[in-house]
Protein backbone atom coordinates (compact mmCIF):
# COMPACT_ATOMS: atom_id res chain seq x y z
CA UNK A 1 0.00 0.00 0.00
CA UNK A 2 0.85 3.58 -0.66
CA UNK A 3 1.46 5.16 2.36
CA UNK A 4 1.67 9.01 0.84
CA UNK A 5 -1.72 7.80 -1.38
CA UNK A 6 -3.31 7.05 1.84
CA UNK A 7 -2.34 10.03 3.57
CA UNK A 8 -3.89 12.17 0.48
CA UNK A 9 -6.67 9.57 0.39
CA UNK A 10 -8.78 11.76 3.57
CA UNK A 11 -8.88 8.47 5.61
CA UNK A 12 -7.04 10.29 8.13
CA UNK A 13 -9.54 13.20 7.94
CA UNK A 14 -12.38 10.57 8.37
CA UNK A 15 -11.07 9.11 11.51
CA UNK A 16 -10.23 12.12 12.85
CA UNK A 17 -13.44 13.53 12.64
CA UNK A 18 -14.70 10.51 14.00
CA UNK A 19 -16.53 9.75 10.55
CA UNK A 20 -14.41 6.53 10.18
CA UNK A 21 -16.16 2.95 10.36
CA UNK A 22 -15.08 -0.42 12.45
CA UNK A 23 -12.54 -1.44 9.94
CA UNK A 24 -11.22 1.75 8.95
CA UNK A 25 -10.27 2.63 12.17
CA UNK A 26 -8.45 -0.56 12.62
CA UNK A 27 -6.91 -0.30 9.65
CA UNK A 28 -5.45 3.66 10.46
CA UNK A 29 -4.36 2.29 13.60
CA UNK A 30 -2.48 -0.24 12.29
CA UNK A 31 -0.25 1.50 9.58
CA UNK A 32 -0.20 4.63 12.10
CA UNK A 33 2.01 2.02 14.63
CA UNK A 34 4.18 1.13 11.38
CA UNK A 35 4.25 4.04 9.69
CA UNK A 36 5.48 7.38 11.43
CA UNK A 37 4.21 9.41 8.72
CA UNK A 38 0.63 8.03 8.86
CA UNK A 39 1.11 9.20 13.11
CA UNK A 40 2.80 12.58 12.06
CA UNK A 41 -0.12 13.53 9.82
CA UNK A 42 -3.04 12.47 11.95
CA UNK A 43 -1.34 14.47 14.59
CA UNK A 44 -0.94 17.37 12.37
CA UNK A 45 -4.88 17.07 11.22
CA UNK A 46 -5.68 17.03 14.64
CA UNK A 47 -3.52 20.19 15.85
CA UNK A 48 -4.88 21.85 12.71
CA UNK A 49 -8.63 20.84 13.35
CA UNK A 50 -8.05 21.70 17.13
CA UNK A 51 -6.42 25.59 16.65
CA UNK A 52 -9.14 26.36 14.09
CA UNK A 53 -11.80 25.46 16.45
CA UNK A 54 -10.43 27.41 19.28
CA UNK A 55 -10.17 30.71 16.97
CA UNK A 56 -13.77 29.86 16.23
CA UNK A 57 -15.09 29.41 20.03
CA UNK A 58 -18.38 30.70 20.55
CA UNK A 59 -18.63 31.67 24.44
CA UNK A 60 -21.61 29.84 26.04
CA UNK A 61 -22.97 31.65 28.45
CA UNK A 62 -21.21 32.67 31.24
CA UNK A 63 -23.82 31.16 33.56
CA UNK A 64 -23.17 27.57 32.73
CA UNK A 65 -20.25 26.42 34.24
CA UNK A 66 -21.43 26.89 37.05
CA UNK A 67 -24.15 24.28 35.89
CA UNK A 68 -21.47 21.98 34.72
CA UNK A 69 -19.22 21.69 37.77
CA UNK A 70 -22.55 21.08 39.66
CA UNK A 71 -23.23 18.48 37.85
CA UNK A 72 -19.90 17.30 37.11
CA UNK A 73 -19.81 17.09 40.92
CA UNK A 74 -22.83 15.13 41.32
CA UNK A 75 -21.45 12.33 39.30
CA UNK A 76 -18.63 12.38 41.24
CA UNK A 77 -16.14 14.68 40.25
CA UNK A 78 -13.34 14.95 43.32
CA UNK A 79 -11.89 18.36 44.55
CA UNK A 80 -8.24 18.18 44.69
CA UNK A 81 -5.11 20.54 45.40
CA UNK A 82 -3.27 18.69 42.75
CA UNK A 83 -1.47 20.57 39.75
CA UNK A 84 -3.16 20.23 36.45
CA UNK A 85 -1.75 18.17 33.48
CA UNK A 86 -3.35 17.09 30.48
CA UNK A 87 -1.61 14.69 28.89
CA UNK A 88 -1.29 15.55 24.81
CA UNK A 89 -0.84 12.68 21.90
CA UNK A 90 3.08 11.86 21.82
CA UNK A 91 4.65 13.82 18.81
CA UNK A 92 6.54 11.95 16.07
CA UNK A 93 8.87 9.66 15.88
CA UNK A 94 12.38 9.39 13.72
CA UNK A 95 11.64 6.76 10.82
CA UNK A 96 13.76 3.96 11.10
CA UNK A 97 14.86 1.89 7.78
CA UNK A 98 15.33 -1.76 7.99
CA UNK A 99 18.26 -3.15 6.36
CA UNK A 100 18.75 -5.92 4.26
CA UNK A 101 18.59 -9.40 5.47
CA UNK A 102 21.60 -11.85 5.74
CA UNK A 103 22.69 -13.81 2.22
CA UNK A 104 22.04 -17.63 2.08
CA UNK A 105 24.85 -18.57 -0.03
CA UNK A 106 28.28 -18.79 1.70
CA UNK A 107 30.15 -18.07 -1.80
CA UNK A 108 28.60 -14.43 -1.20
CA UNK A 109 29.55 -13.73 1.57
CA UNK A 110 32.37 -11.35 1.02
CA UNK A 111 29.96 -9.29 -0.95
CA UNK A 112 27.13 -9.30 1.34
CA UNK A 113 28.98 -8.64 3.73
CA UNK A 114 30.71 -5.53 2.09
CA UNK A 115 27.07 -4.88 1.46
CA UNK A 116 25.57 -4.91 4.21
CA UNK A 117 28.34 -2.25 6.00
CA UNK A 118 27.50 0.07 3.45
CA UNK A 119 23.90 -0.24 3.52
CA UNK A 120 23.99 0.19 7.55
CA UNK A 121 26.55 3.21 6.64
CA UNK A 122 24.11 4.66 4.38
CA UNK A 123 21.25 3.80 6.15
CA UNK A 124 22.85 5.74 9.59
CA UNK A 125 23.66 8.87 7.27
CA UNK A 126 20.03 8.85 6.12
CA UNK A 127 18.89 8.46 9.72
CA UNK A 128 20.85 11.71 10.69
CA UNK A 129 19.77 13.57 7.84
CA UNK A 130 16.00 12.90 8.41
CA UNK A 131 16.44 13.32 11.99
CA UNK A 132 18.06 17.11 11.05
CA UNK A 133 15.25 17.14 8.95
CA UNK A 134 12.71 16.49 11.20
CA UNK A 135 14.51 18.83 13.90
CA UNK A 136 14.82 21.80 11.27
CA UNK A 137 10.75 21.16 10.31
CA UNK A 138 9.73 20.99 14.20
CA UNK A 139 11.67 24.02 15.01
CA UNK A 140 10.17 25.74 11.94
CA UNK A 141 6.94 24.56 12.92
CA UNK A 142 7.24 26.21 16.09
CA UNK A 143 8.84 29.51 14.92
CA UNK A 144 5.61 29.85 12.66
CA UNK A 145 3.42 29.11 15.95
CA UNK A 146 4.52 31.47 17.20
CA UNK A 147 4.82 34.05 14.05
CA UNK A 148 1.28 33.50 13.96
CA UNK A 149 0.49 34.15 17.05
CA UNK A 150 1.61 37.63 17.32
CA UNK A 151 -0.25 37.95 13.86
CA UNK A 152 -3.36 37.20 15.65
CA UNK A 153 -2.80 39.58 18.15
CA UNK A 154 -1.09 42.50 15.69
CA UNK A 155 -4.43 41.28 14.06
CA UNK A 156 -6.93 41.99 17.12
CA UNK A 157 -4.75 45.53 17.20
CA UNK A 158 -5.91 46.40 13.83
CA UNK A 159 -9.38 45.65 13.59
CA UNK A 160 -9.52 47.62 17.34
CA UNK A 161 -7.99 50.29 15.33
CA UNK A 162 -9.95 50.38 12.33
CA UNK A 163 -12.92 50.04 14.51
CA UNK A 164 -11.82 52.90 16.63
CA UNK A 165 -11.48 55.34 13.47
CA UNK A 166 -14.61 54.56 11.15
CA UNK A 167 -16.74 55.17 14.12
CA UNK A 168 -19.61 58.14 12.91
CA UNK A 169 -18.49 60.31 15.40
CA UNK A 170 -15.14 60.54 13.85
CA UNK A 171 -14.67 63.86 12.30
CA UNK A 172 -11.06 63.88 10.38
CA UNK A 173 -8.42 67.04 10.51
CA UNK A 174 -6.30 66.71 8.14
CA UNK A 175 -3.28 68.87 9.22
CA UNK A 176 -0.67 70.29 6.50
CA UNK A 177 2.40 72.03 5.86
CA UNK A 178 2.00 75.24 7.70
CA UNK A 179 5.94 76.34 7.45
CA UNK A 180 8.76 76.08 5.44
CA UNK A 181 10.25 73.57 8.15
CA UNK A 182 6.27 71.72 7.53
CA UNK A 183 6.83 71.70 3.72
CA UNK A 184 5.96 68.38 2.64
CA UNK A 185 4.69 66.85 6.23
CA UNK A 186 1.21 65.86 6.79
CA UNK A 187 -0.69 64.10 9.46
CA UNK A 188 -4.66 63.80 10.52
CA UNK A 189 -6.74 63.61 13.70
CA UNK A 190 -9.25 61.58 13.95
CA UNK A 191 -11.15 63.18 16.41
CA UNK A 192 -14.53 60.97 18.01
CA UNK A 193 -15.98 64.30 19.32
CA UNK A 194 -18.75 62.11 21.26
CA UNK A 195 -15.54 60.24 23.37
CA UNK A 196 -13.41 63.03 22.95
CA UNK A 197 -10.98 60.33 22.01
CA UNK A 198 -8.23 61.82 19.44
CA UNK A 199 -6.34 59.53 17.40
CA UNK A 200 -3.34 60.25 15.20
CA UNK A 201 -2.20 59.34 11.77
CA UNK A 202 1.07 60.09 11.26
CA UNK A 203 1.10 60.56 7.02
CA UNK A 204 4.74 61.92 6.81
CA UNK A 205 6.65 64.21 10.08
CA UNK A 206 10.30 64.14 9.21
CA UNK A 207 12.73 62.15 11.32
CA UNK A 208 14.12 64.04 14.12
CA UNK A 209 17.12 64.42 16.87
CA UNK A 210 16.59 62.06 20.00
CA UNK A 211 16.75 65.41 21.90
CA UNK A 212 13.61 66.36 20.49
CA UNK A 213 9.91 64.99 20.23
CA UNK A 214 7.04 65.94 18.23
CA UNK A 215 4.34 67.44 19.99
CA UNK A 216 -0.13 67.42 19.39
CA UNK A 217 -2.00 70.84 20.29
CA UNK A 218 -5.55 71.59 19.80
CA UNK A 219 -6.69 75.10 19.06
CA UNK A 220 -8.92 75.91 21.76
CA UNK A 221 -10.72 79.65 21.80
CA UNK A 222 -7.71 80.90 20.22
CA UNK A 223 -5.09 79.43 22.40
CA UNK A 224 -2.83 76.03 22.36
CA UNK A 225 -3.71 73.04 24.51
CA UNK A 226 -1.44 70.36 24.50
CA UNK A 227 -2.98 67.12 23.32
CA UNK A 228 0.05 64.82 24.15
CA UNK A 229 3.44 63.83 22.88
CA UNK A 230 3.85 61.83 19.42
CA UNK A 231 5.90 58.98 20.26
CA UNK A 232 7.10 57.62 16.59
CA UNK A 233 7.94 54.74 17.76
CA UNK A 234 4.60 53.57 18.81
CA UNK A 235 3.51 54.20 15.45
CA UNK A 236 3.16 51.04 14.49
CA UNK A 237 -0.31 50.46 13.31
CA UNK A 238 -0.32 53.67 11.93
CA UNK A 239 -2.60 55.12 14.64
CA UNK A 240 -1.58 56.76 18.02
CA UNK A 241 -3.91 57.57 21.40
CA UNK A 242 -3.72 61.05 22.08
CA UNK A 243 -4.88 62.92 25.19
CA UNK A 244 -8.82 63.50 24.70
CA UNK A 245 -10.00 66.90 23.92
CA UNK A 246 -13.47 68.18 23.98
CA UNK A 247 -13.34 71.29 22.26
CA UNK A 248 -11.36 72.79 19.06
CA UNK A 249 -10.76 74.76 16.25
CA UNK A 250 -7.88 73.58 14.83
CA UNK A 251 -4.71 71.08 15.57
CA UNK A 252 -1.13 71.40 15.08
CA UNK A 253 1.63 69.24 15.36
CA UNK A 254 5.41 71.50 16.50
CA UNK A 255 9.06 69.96 17.56
CA UNK A 256 9.51 70.67 20.82
CA UNK A 257 12.44 69.29 22.82
CA UNK A 258 12.35 65.55 24.46
CA UNK A 259 9.46 65.77 27.00
CA UNK A 260 7.19 68.55 25.80
CA UNK A 261 6.34 71.54 26.77
CA UNK A 262 3.47 73.69 28.22
CA UNK A 263 3.29 76.09 25.29
CA UNK A 264 4.32 75.70 21.31
CA UNK A 265 7.42 76.77 19.68
CA UNK A 266 5.81 78.40 17.30
CA UNK A 267 9.17 78.42 15.11
CA UNK A 268 9.23 74.89 15.25
CA UNK A 269 5.63 74.50 13.80
CA UNK A 270 5.43 72.16 11.38
CA UNK A 271 1.41 71.10 10.21
CA UNK A 272 -1.86 72.65 11.14
CA UNK A 273 -5.25 71.69 10.51
CA UNK A 274 -8.24 73.65 11.32
CA UNK A 275 -11.50 71.52 12.67
CA UNK A 276 -14.48 71.91 9.56
CA UNK B 1 -5.43 14.82 36.61
CA UNK B 2 -8.03 13.92 34.07
CA UNK B 3 -8.38 10.54 34.81
CA UNK B 4 -8.21 11.01 38.35
CA UNK B 5 -11.81 13.22 37.99
CA UNK B 6 -10.42 16.14 39.58
CA UNK B 7 -12.25 19.41 39.48
CA UNK B 8 -9.01 21.45 38.53
CA UNK B 9 -9.04 19.43 35.26
CA UNK B 10 -12.03 19.47 34.39
CA UNK B 11 -12.07 23.01 35.01
CA UNK B 12 -9.62 23.24 32.34
CA UNK B 13 -11.13 21.40 30.09
CA UNK B 14 -14.33 23.72 30.23
CA UNK B 15 -12.36 26.68 29.99
CA UNK B 16 -10.34 26.08 27.00
CA UNK B 17 -12.60 23.64 25.52
CA UNK B 18 -16.44 24.92 26.05
CA UNK B 19 -16.16 27.83 23.28
CA UNK B 20 -14.85 25.71 20.78
CA UNK B 21 -16.88 22.62 21.21
CA UNK B 22 -20.09 25.55 21.94
CA UNK B 23 -19.78 25.99 18.18
CA UNK B 24 -20.03 23.10 16.97
CA UNK B 25 -23.02 22.16 18.93
CA UNK B 26 -24.80 24.79 17.08
CA UNK B 27 -23.52 24.17 13.70
CA UNK B 28 -26.19 21.38 14.17
CA UNK B 29 -28.21 22.93 17.38
CA UNK B 30 -28.72 26.53 15.93
CA UNK B 31 -30.97 27.13 18.96
CA UNK B 32 -28.43 28.58 21.84
CA UNK B 33 -30.25 27.74 24.82
CA UNK B 34 -30.88 23.89 23.81
CA UNK B 35 -27.07 23.92 22.65
CA UNK B 36 -26.17 25.23 26.15
CA UNK B 37 -28.22 21.82 27.14
CA UNK B 38 -26.00 20.01 25.09
CA UNK B 39 -23.12 21.26 26.01
CA UNK B 40 -23.37 20.40 29.61
CA UNK B 41 -24.26 16.89 28.74
CA UNK B 42 -21.35 16.86 26.35
CA UNK B 43 -19.37 17.68 29.48
CA UNK B 44 -21.22 14.96 31.63
CA UNK B 45 -20.66 12.37 29.04
CA UNK B 46 -16.86 13.37 28.97
CA UNK B 47 -16.46 13.03 32.69
CA UNK B 48 -18.64 9.73 32.63
CA UNK B 49 -15.89 8.36 29.83
CA UNK B 50 -13.14 9.59 30.79
CA UNK B 51 -11.48 6.27 31.71
CA UNK B 52 -11.96 5.23 28.08
CA UNK B 53 -10.35 8.26 26.75
CA UNK B 54 -6.72 7.05 24.65
CA UNK B 55 -4.22 9.33 24.96
CA UNK B 56 -2.30 7.48 22.13
CA UNK B 57 -5.54 7.11 20.21
CA UNK B 58 -6.08 11.03 19.50
CA UNK B 59 -5.45 14.27 21.36
CA UNK B 60 -8.15 15.11 24.44
CA UNK B 61 -10.04 17.93 22.11
CA UNK B 62 -10.56 15.28 19.39
CA UNK B 63 -12.14 12.70 21.30
CA UNK B 64 -14.35 15.55 23.02
CA UNK B 65 -15.33 16.82 19.42
CA UNK B 66 -17.04 13.52 18.51
CA UNK B 67 -18.69 13.10 21.65
CA UNK B 68 -19.70 16.64 21.10
CA UNK B 69 -21.42 16.04 17.74
CA UNK B 70 -22.63 12.66 18.58
CA UNK B 71 -24.72 14.34 21.35
CA UNK B 72 -25.67 17.07 19.36
CA UNK B 73 -26.87 14.81 16.31
CA UNK B 74 -28.87 12.68 18.79
CA UNK B 75 -30.77 15.57 20.24
CA UNK B 76 -31.66 16.80 16.81
CA UNK B 77 -32.81 13.11 15.95
CA UNK B 78 -35.08 12.98 19.26
CA UNK B 79 -38.85 13.24 19.05
CA UNK B 80 -39.25 16.12 20.83
CA UNK B 81 -36.98 18.24 18.89
CA UNK B 82 -38.34 17.18 15.77
CA UNK B 83 -42.15 18.38 16.87
CA UNK B 84 -40.61 21.81 17.95
CA UNK B 85 -38.49 22.23 14.78
CA UNK B 86 -41.31 20.77 11.87
CA UNK B 87 -42.16 24.38 10.86
CA UNK B 88 -38.18 25.32 10.55
CA UNK B 89 -36.81 23.30 8.71
CA UNK B 90 -33.48 24.49 6.75
CA UNK B 91 -33.18 23.12 3.45
CA UNK B 92 -29.92 22.02 1.54
CA UNK B 93 -31.24 24.41 -1.31
CA UNK B 94 -29.35 27.03 1.03
CA UNK B 95 -25.96 26.24 -0.46
CA UNK B 96 -27.06 26.53 -3.90
CA UNK B 97 -27.34 30.00 -3.48
CA UNK B 98 -23.83 30.50 -1.40
CA UNK B 99 -23.16 33.64 -3.32
CA UNK B 100 -25.82 36.03 -3.03
CA UNK B 101 -28.64 35.15 -0.58
CA UNK B 102 -28.12 36.60 2.81
CA UNK B 103 -28.54 33.43 5.44
CA UNK B 104 -30.30 33.32 8.86
CA UNK B 105 -27.49 30.56 9.82
CA UNK B 106 -24.72 31.50 11.58
CA UNK B 107 -21.48 30.27 9.00
CA UNK B 108 -19.24 29.01 12.21
CA UNK B 109 -16.03 27.12 12.16
CA UNK B 110 -15.80 23.92 9.62
CA UNK B 111 -19.52 24.96 8.10
CA UNK B 112 -17.78 28.22 7.36
CA UNK B 113 -14.75 26.44 5.54
CA UNK B 114 -16.91 24.25 3.88
CA UNK B 115 -18.26 27.10 1.05
CA UNK B 116 -14.75 26.29 -0.31
CA UNK B 117 -15.30 22.84 -1.35
CA UNK B 118 -17.19 21.60 -4.46
CA UNK B 119 -21.10 21.95 -3.94
CA UNK B 120 -21.20 17.63 -4.33
CA UNK B 121 -18.59 17.20 -1.63
CA UNK B 122 -19.98 19.70 0.71
CA UNK B 123 -23.37 18.31 0.76
CA UNK B 124 -21.44 14.89 1.35
CA UNK B 125 -19.93 16.14 4.49
CA UNK B 126 -22.54 17.77 5.69
CA UNK B 127 -25.01 14.91 5.80
CA UNK B 128 -22.29 12.81 7.32
CA UNK B 129 -20.91 15.35 9.41
CA UNK B 130 -23.26 17.48 10.89
CA UNK B 131 -26.60 15.53 10.37
CA UNK B 132 -24.70 11.65 11.07
CA UNK B 133 -25.85 10.10 8.42
CA UNK B 134 -24.33 6.64 8.13
CA UNK B 135 -22.55 5.75 4.69
CA UNK B 136 -25.45 3.44 3.96
CA UNK B 137 -28.26 6.01 4.76
CA UNK B 138 -26.47 8.38 2.43
CA UNK B 139 -25.86 6.10 -0.35
CA UNK B 140 -29.91 5.11 -0.38
CA UNK B 141 -31.10 8.67 -0.15
CA UNK B 142 -28.53 9.68 -2.99
CA UNK B 143 -29.04 6.78 -5.00
CA UNK B 144 -25.59 6.30 -5.47
CA UNK B 145 -23.90 2.66 -4.61
CA UNK B 146 -22.09 2.89 -1.13
CA UNK B 147 -18.16 2.14 -3.02
CA UNK B 148 -18.81 5.74 -4.64
CA UNK B 149 -20.20 7.09 -1.24
CA UNK B 150 -16.92 6.40 0.25
CA UNK B 151 -14.70 7.29 -1.96
CA UNK B 152 -16.29 10.69 -2.85
CA UNK B 153 -16.37 10.97 0.89
CA UNK B 154 -12.81 10.29 1.59
CA UNK B 155 -12.20 12.70 -1.10
CA UNK B 156 -14.12 15.80 0.37
CA UNK B 157 -12.81 15.48 3.57
CA UNK B 158 -8.93 14.99 1.74
CA UNK B 159 -9.52 18.78 0.48
CA UNK B 160 -10.33 19.79 4.32
CA UNK B 161 -7.23 19.47 5.27
CA UNK B 162 -6.07 21.58 3.11
CA UNK B 163 -8.57 24.28 4.54
CA UNK B 164 -8.08 23.56 8.16
CA UNK B 165 -4.92 24.48 7.84
CA UNK B 166 -4.40 27.77 7.46
CA UNK B 167 -3.93 29.46 4.14
CA UNK B 168 -7.47 31.30 4.49
CA UNK B 169 -6.17 33.21 7.53
CA UNK B 170 -2.71 34.15 6.90
CA UNK B 171 -4.05 35.87 3.60
CA UNK B 172 -6.40 37.97 6.10
CA UNK B 173 -3.97 39.37 8.08
CA UNK B 174 -1.20 39.62 5.90
CA UNK B 175 -3.26 42.04 3.51
CA UNK B 176 -4.30 44.31 6.69
CA UNK B 177 -1.22 44.48 7.97
CA UNK B 178 0.02 45.75 4.46
CA UNK B 179 -2.72 48.18 4.32
CA UNK B 180 -2.49 50.09 7.25
CA UNK B 181 1.44 50.08 7.12
CA UNK B 182 1.10 51.88 4.09
CA UNK B 183 -1.66 54.53 5.43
Amino acid sequence: MDIQEYILSGAIESYVLGLASANEINELQTLSDAHSEVKLAISSFEKALERQALANAVLPPSTLKVLVMQALAKEGMNITNGAISISKSNSQSAQTISLTSAPKSIRWMRGAIAASVLLILGSSILNFYLYSQYKKYSDQYADLLEEEKSLLAKNISLQTNFNAIKDTAILPVQMKAASPLGTGSMATVMWNKQSTDVYLIVNNLPPHATDRQYQLWAIVDGKPVDAGMIDISKNEFGLIKMAKISNAQAFAITLEKKGGSPTPDMTQLFVLGKVS
Amino acid sequence: MLKQRSDHAFSYLYDNYSGALFAVILNIVPDRDLASDVLQEVYVNVFRKIESYDVTKSRIYTWMLNIARNEAIDTVRSKGYRNSQQNREVTESVYEHAGGVTQNIDRIGLRKLLENIKPEYRELIDLSYFKGLTQEEISKIQGIPLGTVKTRLRAALSQLRGLVGNAAVWTINLHLLNILNNY
